[in-house]
């Protein structure tokens, strides 16, 4: 090999990979649209949990953060997932946990336990989520602006973009074939 | 990879900054290396045919590096001969990998540190 690229002997250590800039780089590793996206991040938390031995995980989202609060703590009192792609045992051969996603992408991240609260990433509100108390642990976050959830009052006003067949479990079959002709009809007359 | 046996290839090793720097000086591969710093799956040398796959094998451990390994065709075959195979990377999910990994077992290290010594295989960053 005579490419001066290619001699024996280099030196990486003056090019270290940083583990969170270097997730920066990659949203792929965690995100099918090769960017952050919260239902893929709630999801994958989700996953972590349950596979974690939680018998009960609830999702809450309020002012923009979301938190994700199971009833065990699945990371065992170890934060070090949220500074770097970790594997662990339950997600199987060269898998990673997700949180390493939350600390590059989010504005802010909190975790809590019964230990206490760890702020991984500072943001607005912060303060106000230091209340945060769970037997087993919470992960809050609050996403990148474009990624946050709407509100109670935006979801509320959000008007559907195309006309869809809407049927309603308990109005009885007749009211249903009158949706179904309905709907049908509209799309003929589209 | 080509199985021409003549073009040249290009793949990565994504390890922590200790062992990437021992392996940039030119250190041989090791069975007793290989066997304390591998994290799961069998015990070997993991090359990936694509650096973003490399990158997360290193910062998996940290703060870690990618060493880029430039083997000529005939090293590619010899290496295959000794037991070496091109085969996806699995698991993951996270995370999502966009290439495959070329696995030296131990029994082909002396092969690939051979060719190595040869200059049949480049090392770079």
């Amino acid at each position: 090999v005579s490419d001066s690229k290619f001699s024996r002997y280099h030196d990486p250590s003056a090019f270290p990979l940083n583990a969170v800039e270097t997730v920066k780089r990659h949203a792929e590793w965690f995100f099918a649209g090769k960017k952050f996206d919260t239902s893929e991040a709630i999801s994958l938390l989700v996953q972590e949990a349950t596979r974690g031995g939680a018998g009960a995980v609830k999702i809450d989202t309020e002012r923009g953060w979301v938190s994700i609060t199971a009833d065990v703590d699945w990371l065992e009192g170890d934060v070090a997932a949220f500074f770097a792609p970790l594997s662990y045992l339950a997600g199987g051969r060269n898998s990673s946990r997700v949180e390493v996603a939350l600390t590059a992408f989010c504005d802010a991240v909190v975790t809590a336990t019964s230990k206490g609260v760890f702020e991984v990433k500072s943001g607005e509100h912060v303060t106000e989520l230091h209340e945060l108390s769970t037997e087993g642990r919470t992960v809050a976050f609050l996403p990148p602006l474009e990624e946050r959830p709407p509100s109670l009052e935006e979801a509320k006003t959000a008007q559907p973009q195309t006309t869809t067949l809407r049927l309603v479990q308990g109005e009885g079959a007749e009211r249903i074939s009158a949706a179904v002709a309905s709907f049908l009809e509209k799309q003929q007359s589209a | 990879l080509p199985e021409d046996g003549c073009s040249n290839v290009l793949l990565y090793h994504g390890t922590d900054l200790s062992s990437a720097t021992s392996l940039g000086a030119g250190a041989p591969l090791s069975s007793a290396a290989a066997a304390s710093n591998h994290i799961d799956g069998e015990s070997g040398f993991y090359l990936a045919t694509e650096k973003a796959d490399a990158e997360f094998f290193a910062v998996r451990r940290w703060i870690g590096s990618v060493i880029v390994y430039d083997l000529k065709g005939p090293a590619l075959s010899a290496l295959e001969r000794a037991g070496a195979e091109t085969r996806p990377i699995p698991g993951g999910c996270p995370p999502h990998f966009c290439g495959s990994e070329f696995f030296v077992p131990q029994t082909a290290f002396d092969v690939f540190n051979t060719l190595v010594a040869q200059g049949e295989i480049g090392v770079g960053l």
